[in-house]
């Protein structure tokens, strides 16, 4: 044994005498106004007092970050959840964020433990068997709800190889609590606060800027809240504001330059009409870039702002509110004012950087009197219920309806039996028919007096199919909200074809096509529909979802053979006037397929070809839903023997290339590989092939192929020499089968990890 | 001996066979509950086993004969097997699978019968879980710093095998677990009272009979933690009950020291737990877990549990 001491020896105690132990559970407190945030990490054991804890915490959210928790032991569950339901009684929300899988641990085991709370993200722990890492990855329940509920979480590449990592538990297990929780978004005020104040993930959609505005008399109060982009309205926000200005900006997260460059022009346009320009609740990192002379200008002036303090007895650190005028004296040498914490009483100390403090001697000394100081708190401190202000033309358009959220579309791809119908609808992805989506405004032309009988919804984005009795089909697609008649039908066609493409899928039976190749587009593609679905204002989501649609019309253009007519049978588009010079196009596209063209798109993409011992399949357009670059190649749908299973090839793999020579179908990578085999068999040299494996750049695989007639003795001298096996020059390559490196692919013995 | 064996898979059931043969134990394999009756008619019999699937069957046959003992095997989660146990005193074994297709480990399998065969001879030595050659390391425990400094040195050595970081987290968390169990819970003044579980939170210094012995030990296959005290205190109602409580749902268990909950610990972090109990004597906790699985297989993998002894039903 291992140094062995006699049983029943008096005990060896690790560690340095005198020195005392770290403590087991470290716990760090955030605070700003009524939120408070709890980082714990290490473990919860007996030494946690849940109670005591609890009795200290007063807020009205509660954010418990867990993301540091490595072990919970029996006795420190119980109190874990002597604190849970502690706090509950006092806080009214309260959202745990990035727990850690030991606590995920917990919830499915342990009933109560996340008391009220609500588990916003926590970690999935994943593993690269190619570099065997040990990673975790944050999911978050609004931005992966789907994924959670399904249980089936995707491979992802590893953070340190590129290769594909999985999810290292149970799915079923480790997801059993998280699947049965509602979905939920972040209130806006938490998601400001943990992403700009303690740089939390969150979602996008969350940090959006909000705007709220009251007018009392001459003054106006704007409160703003959310991330300062270059999206800032500030034309709309500036607009016939005049008198005394007060905006507060506590609820300013982060300030990307573009952003502050809006802002200063936003203070520009005011300043001429206002009398007074006031900021209030000014954050530190606002304070630092946007409160220099040259930006506040001759007119604004900075009223109080907050900066970052701790207390050594409550181990909180806390934004606190600093009024410029009462603490003038002492801010104008660079000095922080002396506070005391609000909870215990103790002296805090002020944990600003120095380069902050040294900013403070240039604020301006506020010229306001007791009265105005006591609106502006009463103004900062109502609940305002003033309509959120527009910051796109959509939104503004929308709040004239109402306010009604836009749905989009949604993702799922679903067949719908029309009853009294003699045919199918394919919808592609389809939004609720009765939303138009915001933003179209008034309908001011079209491009025929009536709209044909072959558009059956006009909900933006939407594609579907109808099948006629005799089986051919008509598939249309709309267009999103264009600024040109052509843009809107081009892209109601390319919606048109993918959903061609769909209805074909969903007549391809094949449970190997739909395991080989089905799954591997189906995730990506629910994804980015879902993220234009969720937030379609995001430029990023919706030119995501239009790239795939072009790259899937591009990839059944070259893999139908023809079948795919090449222009569409029907084409109309409507023009909307929303009030502005712009107009914008919605355009819709049809196309028509007869039935033979069905039975050849279906019969050309589910039948496989015999490939040196495997079965390949033509790529499917809809593939380039997660290959954008994607428009030709074959799918491997089984590897059982032969040169491809030697050479490390797995099903699933897109064959893109054979020996330098593009693959554009099946028949084509038959052709190639069987061509190639033949002249390595003669000459010798290298069989290589590039493919598309997961994510990520295309791969080669490469091996030695000796000549049946001359044996060379090993290292071949002909063809390309693209670092095979027997050369020891894969290094460096950075293209090179890393499976290879690690034994495998020729012996067979081991089975590739990404599948 | 004799044993009858119910596995409808023959392929293990002819695996079972050669395992009962090698212990020295003749096993007739049936593959359908009904031909249990007829089986038990032979006096010689006094083992039953089948796969939990299959309890009702074998806490038939003990109710039918006193003095069967009952043996189960499950791919499945270790609490389905849990009643068989709590309403049968004479099921102590049920020991985990892979697969229906999969016998059980044939080192455990053979832990068991040899000691059904000689159930006098008390608990084997930490070398009966491993294989042939081992290292590891064994303290005794008298204080809480200590306690502390001892689960760290079980996670530094699990760590140093090599293995994902969370399987030393799990070891250090059993560890933990059974050194609170021996260390607060277990010791008992003369009158039988509770001298430490009052209070959990309190640091305590162990008088020198009182010491927990904790040992480690691998064969670079599997790493098994035994912690063991000298009162003898733990009851099968323990284990069985608080199992069963803590995979419930983790409902809180009001008796002192928190069972139900500790049970459950011990058991997610755990693929075999061993309990051997010689009341008033000691309390022996063994903890197995295979080291050439990965997290996901540790999960899934169906648990293994055995009470011996005081804390089994009547022998």
């Amino acid at each position: 044994m291992d140094p062995a001491p006699a049983p029943h020896q008096a005990p060896t105690v690790i560690g340095i005498t005198g020195v005392p132990a770290p403590p087991k559970l470290q716990i760090d407190k955030f605070a700003d106004g009524g939120i408070v945030c709890l980082r714990l990490s290490g473990t919860i054991d007996e030494a946690f007092e849940g109670k005591k804890l609890a009795e200290t915490i007063k807020a009205q959210t509660l954010i418990l970050d867990l993301g540091d928790i490595r072990k919970v032991s029996s006795f420190g569950i119980r109190e874990w959840v002597d604190f849970i339901n502690g706090v509950g009684k006092h806080s009214e929300r309260i959202v745990l964020v990035e727990c850690a899988p030991k606590i995920v641990d917990q919830f499915n085991m342990v009933a109560n433990f996340s008391g009220t709370g609500r588990v916003y993200s926590f970690y999935a722990p994943y593993h690269c068997d190619y570099c065997d890492k040990d990673d975790r990855v944050l999911y978050q329940i609004d931005r992966d709800f789907e994924v959670i509920k399904s249980m089936k979480p995707p491979q992802r590449p590893c953070t340190q190889c590129g290769e594909m990592q999985y999810f290292n538990e149970d799915p079923i297990t480790f997801f059993s609590y998280l699947a049965g929780q509602e979905k939920f978004d972040l209130d806006p005020d938490v998601a400001a606060f943990l992403s700009s104040k303690l740089s939390y993930a969150v979602s996008d959609s969350a940090r959006k800027l909000r705007i709220d505005k009251i007018i009392e008399g001459r003054t106006t109060f704007v409160r703003l809240g959310g991330d300062l982009e270059k999206t800032f309205p500030r034309e709309k926000l500036a607009e016939g504001m005049e008198g005394v200005v007060i905006v507060d900006v506590a609820g300013i997260g982060k300030i990307e330059p573009a952003g502050a460059a809006e802002w200063r022009g936003f203070l520009q346009m005011v300043t001429p009409g206002a009398e007074a320009l006031y900021l209030t609740g000014v954050p530190p990192a606002f304070l630092d870039k946007l409160t220099r002379p040259e930006d506040l200008g001759p007119k604004a002036q900075v009223l109080s702002f907050t900066l970052p303090y701790t207390c050594a007895t409550c181990s909180t650190t806390a934004g606190q509110l600093i009024d410029v005028d009462d603490h003038f004296d002492v801010l104008k040498f660079a000095t922080p004012p002396d506070m005391k914490c609000p909870d215990c009483k103790s002296p805090m100390v002020c944990a600003a950087p120095e380069g902050l403090l040294t900013h403070l001697p240039s604020l301006p000394r506020p010229t306001i009197t007791g009265d105005f100081k006591k609106l502006v708190a009463e103004l900062r401190a109502r609940k305002v219920q003033i309509k959120k202000m527009a910051t796109t033309v959509a939104e503004a358009a929308a709040q004239q309806k109402g306010g009604s959220v836009w749905m989009a579309f949604t993702a799922a791809a679903a067949t719908v039996v029309l009853a009294g119908g003699a045919f199918f609808i394919y919808q592609s992805f389809i939004a609720n028919p009765g939303k138009k989506g915001p933003g179209r405004g008034k309908l001011s032309g079209a491009s025929a007096e009536v709209r044909p009988e072959w558009v059956g919804s006009d909900a933006a984005l939407a594609s579907y199919c109808k099948d006629d009795a005799g089986g051919g089909m008509v598939c249309v697609g709309v267009s999103g909200l264009s600024p040109s008649s052509d843009d809107g039908v081009d892209e109601a066609g390319d919606g048109a074809l993918d959903a061609i493409a769909g209805a074909v899928a969903a007549r391809i039976e094949d449970p190997a096509w739909r395991t080989r190749v089905g799954n591997l587009y189906a995730q990506a593609r629910q994804a980015k529909l879902a993220a234009a679905d969720k937030d379609p204002r995001s430029a990023q989501a919706r030119r995501e979802v239009r790239d795939a649609l072009r790259a899937v019309a591009k990839t059944l253009r070259a893999t139908s053979g023809g079948a795919v007519p090449a222009a569409p049978s029907g084409r109309y588009w409507e023009e909307f006037d929303d009030g502005t010079e712009n107009k914008q196009y919605i355009g819709f596209a049809s196309y028509t397929l007869q039935p033979a063209e069905v039975k050849r798109l279906v019969d050309g993409y589910k039948t496989p070809t015999e490939v040196l011992g495997a079965k390949a399949m033509t790529v499917f357009p809809q593939l380039a839903w997660r290959y954008p670059e994607l428009s030709r190649g074959a799918v491997l749908v089984s590897v059982d023997k032969g040169a491809l299973r030697d050479l490390g090839l797995a099903p699933s793999y897109v064959v893109l290339e054979v020996g330098g020579r593009d693959v554009a179908d099946a028949t084509a990578f038959a052709q190639l590989a069987n061509e190639e085999m033949t002249r390595l068999k003669l000459a010798g040299g290298t069989l290589a092939i590039e493919v598309q494996a997961g994510d990520g750049d295309p791969k080669s695989f490469a091996a030695p192929i000796k000549s049946d007639k001359v044996d060379t003795g090993g290292r071949d001298t002909g063809g390309r020499d693209t670092g095979g096996r027997d050369t020891g020059g894969r290094t460096g390559t950075g293209n090179v089968n890393v499976w290879d490196r690690y034994g495998g692919g020729g012996s067979g013995g081991r089975e590739d990890p990404t599948q | 001996m004799r044993a009858i064996v119910l596995e409808r898979n023959k392929l293990v059931g002819r695996r079972l066979v050669r395992y009962f043969l090698s212990a020295g134990v003749e096993a007739v394999v049936v593959e359908d509950p009904a031909q249990i009756p007829v089986a038990l008619a032979d006096p010689a019999v006094s083992l039953v086993c089948a796969d939990g699937f299959d309890g009702d069957a074998v806490r038939e046959a003990c109710r039918a004969r006193p003095g069967i003992r009952g043996v189960l095997w499950t791919a499945e989660p270790v609490r389905r097997s849990l009643r068989h146990l709590a309403e049968c005193a004479g099921i102590n074994h049920v020991l985990g699978r892979k697969d229906f297709e999969s016998a059980p480990r044939p080192w455990e399998m053979m832990m068991v019968l040899r000691r059904a065969l000689d159930p006098a001879a008390g608990p084997p030595p930490i070398s009966a879980y491993l294989d042939w050659g081992h290292t590891g390391f064994e303290e005794l425990v008298g204080s809480t710093a200590h306690r502390d400094a001892v689960v760290q040195r079980v996670q530094d050595f699990v760590l140093g095998l090599q293995v994902p970081k969370r399987l030393g987290e799990m070891m250090s968390e059993l560890a933990h677990e059974l050194l609170m169990n021996a260390m607060y819970d277990a010791p008992v003044d003369v009158n039988g009272a509770p001298k430490y579980a009052i209070d959990r939170k309190a640091d305590i210094t162990l008088a020198a009979d009182e010491h927990a012995l904790l040992r480690l030990a691998t064969d670079g296959t599997r790493v098994i933690l035994q912690v063991r005290d000298r009162f003898g205190g733990l009851q099968r109602r323990h284990v069985v009950d608080g199992l069963a409580r803590g995979l419930a749902g983790g409902e809180m268990d009001q008796s002192h020291g928190g069972a139900g909950l500790g049970m459950a610990v011990c058991h997610h972090n755990a693929l075999a737990m061993f309990f051997d109990v010689a009341r008033g004597r000691h309390t022996e906790v063994t903890a197995m877990i295979e080291l050439d699985l990965n997290l996901r297989e540790v999960r899934t993998l169906a648990r293994s549990l055995h009470l011996f002894d005081a804390v089994a039903g009547p022998q």
